[in-house]
């Protein structure tokens, strides 16, 4: 299939198409891969790629639902016979197309947590094999700051294929890595790479080395400010794309895991009532420090993607930038 | 099925082989010994320290200490019946299936402290992960020099591990137990300054809290590790006292306990700051804790 391709040359997998031929792709697609687009509030297996929306604003729901669902079930078990049997999710080839540019580096920060040592089959079943299609964005969207945390509206490390609308005919497509190449297609023209202007950000922070200031504030006056008016509603972590806390629990036959979120009193307390983060502001102080501060500390990398989606939905407008640069002396 | 194998969240299956009724009351401890009986298993390596994840089927997983050396050659674990899977482990019975992951965690550096003597203190359930090093200084008593052993409860008949632990003077090992409120038979401590209690040499049992025995029996600081495990109220006034006789925060090992579910580093829940209770401990040295953020 690579034959579409003129050398390794980055600039030689460059190619130009118009809406009609990226929907002929897609079709084209569909045979050997499931290809995840966004549809209303969430990605979706697209099942009419005439439909394909090319300028959507970002899902509500992240797409890391397709490699990290909200309920899974990890195991069946027969009690009576002794009978204990792991269900992995069927191995599938995916596309996820149109995922924007902080998803895409969020599916990154999932690979960190859930490879590693204790692999996670049932992470790694859905997600090897999966090709990105990122689509950069034209604007900032509502509340986004990629800029901030180290990403970009053309950020295309975590892609494998990077979309770019040039104007409202055409889009270049850019093949970056080995798994991305597979996807080629006979009617794209190749065409000279063009650096797309990026816009201009709103928010001009960059908190990328926000950790400096954040590990001497972990006592502070101004957790409580924020945390205050917080309802312990779960949102801000439910659709980041990069929490990934789960619980697992029984039923009868089954163990099954779900989302979880450290917004809930529930989530850390003890059989004793002894609770470790008892308050919300404990909960609220976790979430911000795990995001900027705990997970660098671990993984030398942010776990915040700029998104927006936490500031955006969050029905008491608690805005984690605000709370992160109160933090600075 | 070979993909299984490499499943963290996969328990192998384990038989019960033995349930020893420990204490009892609303929270009943039994001690459970289990044999993996799984054909997909690897082969069961431990640590003193290291913990497990069991399963009950059908009601959910819980963690517990290991409460054996691996000298012993066995999977033993103690369980306080607070809640639904501990409740459903105290209704099952001898032969019994379970299942059980791990080993997980950093378990207590054994190997550290040859040459050295070991003082363990223990309150409670706590006993249960301190019961490993017990188990492992017994096997190798050669490689330690003096070993001491206070361990506290609420009356004589919350002692875990009760007969066992009267017969250690026999393995060259110092016991004091002790309970919170007078029975008889119990040399009480003074209460108000429990340093200054005088008491006849052969004295095996106090009334008093655990923090009270340790200043009475005034154990020396001078090659002793120091490692305390039991309620975190217990746990914080036994480092003061400990602290007042000499011993510095690198002599001093606890375990920590928060909640957990995935005991590999995923789930997220038993954080503290960066470190994941479940894997970087729940064996930490003192000096290690006092740099934690406080949730826990
Ligand atoms: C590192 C470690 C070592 C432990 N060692 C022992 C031991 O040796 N003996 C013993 O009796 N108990 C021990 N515990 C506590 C034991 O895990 C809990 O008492 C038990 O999980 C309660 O489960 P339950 O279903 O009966 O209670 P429920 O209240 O029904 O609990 C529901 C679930 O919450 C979680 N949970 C609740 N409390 C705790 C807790 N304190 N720690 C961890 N998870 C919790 C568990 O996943 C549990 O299944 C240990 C806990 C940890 C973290
Ligand atoms: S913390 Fe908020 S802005 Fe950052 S990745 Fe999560 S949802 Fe997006
Ligand atoms: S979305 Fe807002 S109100 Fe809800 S838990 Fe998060 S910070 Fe609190
Ligand atoms: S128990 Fe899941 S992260 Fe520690």
């Amino acid at each position: 299939m690579t034959s579409y391709f003129r050398g390794d040359n980055l600039a030689e997998n460059v190619f130009r198409a118009n809406r009609d031929s990226i929907i002929k792709w897609l079709k084209n697609l569909t045979e050997d891969y499931e290809i995840w687009a966004p549809a209303r509030e969430r990605f979706e297996i697209l099942e009419e790629p005439e439909k394909i929306s090319l300028e959507y604003e970002n899902t509500i729901i992240p797409p890391k639902e397709i490699v990290f669902p909200q309920t899974e079930k990890l195991m069946e078990f027969n009690i009576s016979n002794n009978e204990v049997r792991a269900t992995l999710p069927e191995s599938r080839k995916k596309v996820i197309f149109g995922i924007r540019p902080c998803d895409a580096r969020a599916i990154r920060i999932l690979d960190i947590v859930f490879r590693g040592d204790y692999e996670d089959p049932y992470y790694t079943t859905r997600k090897n094999g999966t090709v990105l299609v990122v689509l950069t964005c034209n604007e900032y969207c509502e509340e986004g700051f990629c800029n901030a945390t180290g990403g970009s509206p053309g950020d295309s490390d975590s892609a494998d294929i990077l979309m770019t609308k040039l104007d409202d005919e055409s889009f270049q497509i850019e093949f970056l890595t080995e798994k991305g190449r597979e996807l080629g297609f006979d009617d794209f023209e190749a065409a000279e790479k063009v650096e797309p202007e990026l816009p201009e950000p709103e928010y001009t922070k960059n908190l990328e080395n926000a950790d400096g200031w954040l590990s001497y504030k972990f006592v502070s006056p101004e957790w409580d400010k924020f945390a205050r008016k917080c309802i312990s509603c779960g949102i801000c972590t439910f659709l980041c794309p990069t929490c990934h806390c789960f619980d697992i629990t029984d039923t009868k036959n089954r163990r099954i895991r779900t989302w979880d979120s450290c917004q809930f009193s529930e989530y850390t307390v003890h059989t004793s009532s002894h609770n470790p983060r008892p308050e919300k502001v404990h909960r609220v102080r976790n979430r911000v420090l795990h995001k900027f501060l705990y997970f660098k500390e671990r993984n030398n990398e942010l776990m915040c993607v700029g998104c927006g989606r936490c500031v955006r939905l969050c029905p008491e407008g608690i805005d984690i930038r605000e709370i992160v640069e109160s933090m600075e002396d | 099925m070979n993909s299984d194998k490499k499943n963290p969240y996969l328990p192998a299956l384990a038989r019960i082989v033995k349930i020893t009724p420990e204490t009892e009351g609303e929270r009943a401890i039994k001690t459970f010994r289990a044999e993996i009986i799984d054909e997909n298993a690897d082969s069961f390596n431990f640590q003193p320290g290291q913990t497990i994840m069991v399963s009950v089927f059908g009601k959910g997983e819980s963690m517990f200490a290991i409460s054996t050396s691996p000298t012993r050659k066995n999977i033993e674990f103690s369980v306080m019946r607070v809640g639904r899977v501990t409740l459903k482990l105290h209704q099952l019975e001898e032969g019994s299936i379970i299942g059980i992951r791990g080993p997980y965690g950093r378990g207590f550096p054994v190997e550290d402290w040859y040459g050295k003597n070991i003082l363990l203190i223990a309150g409670g359930i706590g006993m249960a992960p301190l019961r490993s090093v017990l188990h492992y200084v017994i096997d190798e008593r050669e490689k330690f020099r003096d070993v001491t052993l206070i361990y506290g409860a609420r009356t004589s008949k919350d002692l875990v591990y009760r007969n066992e632990l009267e017969t250690l003077q026999s393995d060259d090992i110092n016991v004091w137990l002790s309970i919170d409120t007078e029975e008889e038979g119990w040399f009480k401590v003074n209460w108000d300054k429990p340093e200054e209690t005088v008491f006849p040499p052969e004295t095996r049992h106090f009334t008093g809290f655990v923090p009270m025995i340790v200043l009475a029996v005034k154990p020396e600081p001078e090659n002793t590790v120091a490692i305390v495990c039991g309620p975190p109220v217990m746990i914080g006034f036994t480092v003061q006292n400990l602290e007042k006789l000499g011993f510095g925060d690198k002599q001093i090992y606890s375990t920590l306990e928060n909640k957990m579910k995935c005991g590999i580093g995923k789930c997220g829940r038993c954080n503290i700051g960066s470190v994941y209770v479940c894997k970087d401990g729940p064996v930490f040295r003192y000096d290690e804790i006092r740099k934690l953020p406080s949730d826990f």
